[in-house]
């Protein structure tokens, strides 16, 4: 008997099983982190040429995020002409985004735009921001100023290293891509039958991801063109979310989005629909962000 | 890992056998090596008696030999059927990583024929498969699997047939890897495993890591499913065929 056991010993290793742990990541704080903050222009939803009537651009809001990055959000004219003889104005949002850095005398640096000065050192619920672009004169807007309160690994800059995009309809297929370029993908599913809708401007690659505790999505492209959203709620793992520009297309102007991590990957993922030849196919882009170092 | 759980085994089964057995007069062992359908191997074996061998070992192939089977026909553009088509290879392999314990049983002692029952543990893969060449899109798109993506990598998609983690055995065979007569001894073995009801695996990638997964049946287009379904129950049963040779060393 004792023979049959010892031959058996090394059967018994073979088939054991192996289990590791691994230990959840520890990221570390963002720059800025307890210094998030919005300031909203007190006449945002001000008629412009009532009281700015020399201006052609008013701030609506400016956000500071603890990951670094700036959000800008202005109304700009856009002249319309309105038949012969009659010209009307029109306003659009436009927002500019990039990063920022906090320099001495309350003054932030903000990249590709100049510079925005607190008129006091203490954050007050009333605030006067003297904004100074490179290109134009400076001015000074009052605000209402919010802080972010809440602290969450999720609020920092992300750069996104992989794109996953899934298809769920007769067949699940998916693709995988290197960066979020939105060109590439939406040239591969061209290419591939998968969608035939429309095309983006050129350069339309993600270069930076932020997402905020001032419930602000950011997504910054290589172009310069900027996408943002508020987050309507958030929970552990389960983000509401409003994009501001109502052409984002592909069902995702708004709905939820799942938030997972892998160690030192943020999974983020979004659902929405794509039609090609007349048949709606659910489709989920998935991306696997890590942390920007900046 | 596993390869070095294997070879770690080997020793400590070489190491334990001498001393489990020295007790009996009877004894003698010998150590082997193997070339058959369960690879390369390598054997420790003992006689319980006149009418009892009893053998241990670990046979490997690493996706070894592998051959061509067939031919596919897929589109340039995995999404896009009616595009250039491009014949891809499918190819097989044998896969094994596998420990046995196997009793020779003789109905007759002065007649080198026997009787083999007994088990393989391990890597429950014991086939390989994979396709190649195939057009550079399907390095980007595939097939969804949960969480999981099956898409090839520098071109490849490889599969593998797993059964049981233990898998009885039945076979028969002539010789002795003990031999009371000789030095040197040989045997020659023919029977299968049963490996229970096979499924397919293949690499799968989530957003961070590539790992291997089962494949839903649901998954695999109909065209391909029925064509496996027709050797699905051939395929429980995996065939031994073996040459060994055998050096007594004590």
């Amino acid at each position: 008997m004792k023979k049959i056991i010892t031959l058996l010993l090394p059967l018994l290793l073979l088939v054991s099983c192996e289990k590791t742990s691994k230990k959840p990541h520890v990221f570390p704080a963002p720059p800025y982190v307890g210094q998030a903050v919005r300031y909203t222009n007190v006449y945002a939803n001000a008629d412009i040429d009532t009281d700015y009537s020399q201006q052609s651009e008013i701030v609506q809001f400016v956000s500071f995020t603890e990951g670094g990055t700036y959000l800008l959000c202005r109304k700009v004219e856009e002249p319309l002409t309105g038949g012969p003889g009659k010209v009307s104005k029109k306003y659009v949002k436009t927002y500019t985004a990039g990063t920022y850095t906090i320099v001495a005398d309350n003054t932030y640096r903000l990249e590709g735009y100049g510079t925005v000065k607190k008129a006091s050192t203490k954050v007050q619920a009333d605030e006067e921001l003297t904004f100074t672009p490179t290109a134009g004169q400076p001015f000074t807007i009052p605000c209402t100023v919010q802080n972010a309160t809440v602290l969450d690994d999720l609020y920092r800059q992300w750069d996104v290293k992989s794109t996953r995009v899934k298809l769920d309809g007769d067949m699940k297929v998916a693709a995988d891509f290197a960066g979020c370029d939105i060109n590439e993908i939406c040239a591969f599913l061209k290419e591939n039958g998968l969608y035939d809708g429309e095309d983006f401007p050129a350069g339309q690659k993600v270069s930076l991801v932020d997402i905020s505790g001032l419930n602000e999505i950011t997504i910054l492209y290589e172009n310069g063109n900027v996408d943002h959203a508020k987050i309507t709620s958030h929970n552990l793992s389960v983000i509401g979310y409003q994009w501001s520009a109502p052409g984002m297309g592909f069902g995702f102007e708004n709905g939820e989005a799942t938030v997972a991590y892998d160690a030192d990957t943020c999974i983020f993922n979004i659902m929405g629909n794509v039609t090609h030849n007349g048949k709606t196919t659910e489709v989920s882009l998935t991306w696997a962000l890590k942390e920007k170092k900046l | 890992m596993k390869r070095t759980k294997f070879i770690l085994a080997a020793g400590i089964l070489l190491a334990a056998l001498p001393s489990a057995l020295r007790a009996q007069d009877y004894f003698t062992l010998s150590a082997g090596i193997s070339l058959g359908t369960d690879g390369v191997g390598a054997e420790v074996a003992t006689q319980l008696g006149p009418h009892i061998q009893l053998r241990a070992g670990y046979g490997f192939a690493p996706n070894w030999p592998s051959f061509q089977v067939s031919e596919l026909v897929v589109p340039i553009h995995p999404g896009a059927a009616g595009s250039k088509t491009q014949r891809v290879p499918l190819n097989i392999g044998l896969k094994q990583n596998h420990g046995h314990l196997i009793a020779n049983i003789y109905p007759a002692p002065a007649v080198d024929f026997f009787f083999a029952v007994g088990a393989f543990a391990g890597n429950p893969a014991y086939m390989a498969a994979s396709v190649t060449g195939l057009p550079d899109d399907y390095n980007t798109a595939g097939i969804s699997v949960g969480d999981h993506l099956v898409k090839a990598h520098d071109g490849a998609i490889k599969g593998e047939l797993r059964g049981w983690a233990v898998q009885p055995y039945i076979g028969l065979g002539y010789g002795r890897p003990v031999s009371n007569n000789y030095m040197m001894s040989f045997a020659v073995e023919l029977g299968f495993r049963y490996v229970g009801n096979p499924t397919l695996w293949t690499v799968g990638d989530t957003m961070t890591a590539s790992e291997w997964i089962a494949i839903p049946k649901d998954t695999i287009p109909d065209e391909y499913m029925s064509k496996y379904d027709n050797f699905a129950t051939l395929l429980s049963f995996y065939p031994m065929l073996s040459v060994r040779v055998y050096f007594n060393i004590l």
